[in-house]
C-alpha cells in the first residue's frame, strides 16, 4: 500500500487490514463505519491550567507543541487498543457457544474498529503528517506479534471464557480511560469518546452477562474461572500507567484528561496519583461486580476475588515484584510456583476444551 | 398479563439512583395494590451510559435516564396513559437485542 495522504487512503488501509487479520467483511452486513461526535458535556475546558478558556477546536489553538504532542499520543494510545482487540478476538467467531454469542461478538468488534477509526480520523485531520503516520502505524502493529502498545493487547485470548472476562474488566478498563478523555480540552476528542463510550457499554454488558451465564451453568470449576480472573484483572491494573505518572501530570494540567470522577471529586486532584486513584476506582467496581457474581455460586464453592493490586504487574512500583494474588510478598522460588498455581495452564485448556464440548457449560440463549 | 419492572442494579446505574428508584417504584406498586406487576432488580441492559435504565417487560418499553421525578409518568403509563417519550432514547439495535435477550427467559 501507497502513502497515506487523505482520509480515503486510510480507508484503502483499514479495508486492507481487515483482510490482512483474516476478517471476513460478510459477517458485517449492511454496517457503514461512520465517525461520530457526540455533543459536548460543556464548551469550556473543564480542569487544570486553562480552565474556562473555550475548548479547543484545532490544534493551531493549542497553546504549545508539549500539549500537542501529549494530546497525539492519547489518541494514538486509545485506537491502538481498539484495532488490537479485533485481532485478538477474531478466532473467536468459529467457535460461538450460540447465534446470539456470535452476533454479540461480531458487534463488539465491529463497533471496536469504528472506535479505532474515529480515532484515526482525528489523525487524518488534525494532525498533519504525524497524523497520517501514526494512523498507518495503527494498521501495522499487529496483537498476535506482540507489538500493540499496552500488554493487555497483546495477550492471547484463546477462548469464549477469556473473551467474557477480557470485556467484562479490559473493556472496562476502557470505560475508565473513555470517562476520563469525555472531558478533553480537545473538543474534537471529548465529542469522539462520548459517543464511542456509548457502544462500549454493550462490551462490558457481554462480559458480565457472559460470565453469569458461565457461573449459573455451574459447569466450569470455579478456580479455572478465577484464574481467567486474575490473568486479566492484573494486565488491566497495569492499562492504567505508572503509578506517579509525568504523563498523567500534565494530561491533567492542560486539561487534555480528567479524573474519572472529575465532576463528583470534592477534593483537588493530587496530580502526583492520578493513574493510581484511576485504578483504585477501577478496583472498586470490579469488586462489586465479582460479588454480585459471587451471589450465582452455591455455597458449597470456592467464592471468586479480584487479585490483590501487586499481584502480576508488569509496569509501576511494583512491576516485577514477587506478590501473590492476595498481595503476600513471596521468595522468587514460592512466586513462580504461585503463578503456575493461580494463571491459567495448558492442563486447564484442556479441561476446558472438553467441557466446551458440551453446549451446557453456558446457559443457553436461543 | 402480568407486567415486570426491570430496574438495572449494575454499578453505572446504581451509583445514578437505580436503588432508590427502584425502591419508589415498589412503594408506589403496592400502594396502589398492583398485584400483576412487579419490580425486580436487572443485571444490566448494556446501555449503562443512559442509565438509570429500567424496563417494563413483557410490554417493552425501555425508560432511560430515569429520575425519580419520573416515576409518575412511567406508573401513569402502567395504567392506559401515554407513552413516556422522552425516556425513550435508546438505539434501536440495542433494545431489539436486549428484547431478544429477555425474551429467551435466561435473564
Amino acid at each position: 500500500m501507497g502513502k497515506i495522504i487523505t482520509f480515503d487512503d486510510w480507508i484503502d488501509h483499514f479495508q486492507e487490514w481487515r483482510k490482512d487479520i483474516g476478517y471476513d467483511p460478510s459477517l458485517l452486513g449492511d454496517y457503514k463505519f461512520e465517525t461520530k461526535l457526540d455533543e459536548l458535556h460543556h464548551s469550556e475546558i473543564e480542569f487544570g491550567d486553562f480552565r474556562g478558556q473555550h475548548k479547543w477546536e484545532r490544534v493551531e489553538q493549542i497553546p504549545n507543541q508539549s500539549i500537542r504532542d501529549g494530546l497525539l499520543n492519547l489518541i494514538v494510545y486509545q485506537g491502538d487498543t481498539e484495532f488490537a482487540s479485533v485481532e485478538q478476538q477474531k478466532n473467536l467467531l468459529d467457535t460461538a457457544p450460540t447465534d446470539y454469542d456470535r452476533q454479540a461478538l461480531i458487534r463488539v468488534n465491529r463497533e471496536e474498529m469504528r472506535h479505532g477509526w474515529q480515532m484515526c480520523y482525528l489523525l487524518m485531520t488534525y494532525f498533519g503528517d504525524s497524523g497520517k503516520l501514526e494512523a498507518q502505524k495503527l494498521l501495522e502493529r499487529r496483537a498476535f506479534k506482540g507489538n500493540r502498545l499496552l500488554g493487555s493487547f497483546n495477550a492471547p485470548v484463546n477462548n469464549w471464557l477469556d473473551f467474557f472476562t477480557y470485556t467484562q474488566f479490559v473493556d472496562r478498563d476502557g470505560k475508565f480511560q473513555l470517562t476520563m478523555l469525555s472531558h478533553s480540552s480537545f473538543a474534537p476528542l471529548a465529542q469522539s469518546v462520548t459517543a464511542m463510550l456509548k457502544e462500549e457499554f454493550f462490551h462490558m454488558f457481554t462480559g458480565n452477562t457472559g460470565l453469569t451465564r458461565i457461573i449459573r451453568a455451574g459447569k466450569v470449576p470455579t478456580p479455572i474461572i478465577q484464574k481467567y480472573f486474575n490473568k486479566w484483572l492484573s494486565t488491566a491494573y497495569d492499562l492504567f500507567g505508572t503509578d506517579h505518572s509525568s504523563s498523567a501530570h500534565w494530561a491533567y494540567v492542560w486539561g487534555l484528561k480528567g479524573r474519572y470522577n472529575e465532576h463528583e471529586a470534592k477534593e483537588q486532584a493530587d496530580k502526583s496519583r492520578l493513574n493510581d486513584l484511576a485504578r483504585n476506582l477501577y478496583l472498586d467496581e470490579c469488586q462489586k461486580l465479582v460479588e454480585a457474581l459471587n451471589q450465582y455460586i452455591p455455597a458449597d464453592r470456592p467464592r471468586l476475588f479480584v487479585p490483590d493490586l501487586k499481584f502480576n504487574r508488569s509496569i509501576g512500583e511494583v512491576a516485577g515484584k514477587t506478590y501473590s494474588v492476595k498481595g503476600e510478598p513471596l521468595s522468587a522460588e514460592e512466586h513462580q510456583k504461585h503463578l503456575a498455581q493461580v494463571l491459567p495452564t495448558p492442563e486447564d485448556k484442556r479441561l476446558l476444551d472438553a467441557i466446551f464440548k458440551e453446549k451446557d457449560w453456558v446457559l443457553q440463549m436461543n | 398479563m402480568k407486567q415486570i419492572f426491570l430496574v438495572c442494579q449494575n454499578v453505572d446505574c446504581k451509583n445514578r439512583g437505580s436503588e432508590q428508584l427502584m425502591k419508589e417504584l415498589e412503594r408506589q406498586v403496592a400502594e396502589r395494590g398492583l398485584s400483576d406487576v412487579e419490580v425486580r432488580s436487572y443485571i444490566c441492559f448494556g446501555a449503562c451510559q443512559d442509565g438509570p435504565n429500567i424496563v417494563l417487560y413483557p410490554e417493552k418499553s425501555w425508560y432511560a435516564g430515569v429520575k425519580m421525578e419520573d416515576l409518575k409518568d412511567i406508573m401513569n403509563h402502567l395504567a392506559g396513559g401515554p407513552d413516556v417519550k422522552r425516556l425513550d432514547k435508546i438505539d434501536a439495535s440495542l433494545k431489539e437485542l436486549i428484547y431478544q435477550l429477555l425474551d429467551t427467559g435466561v435473564f
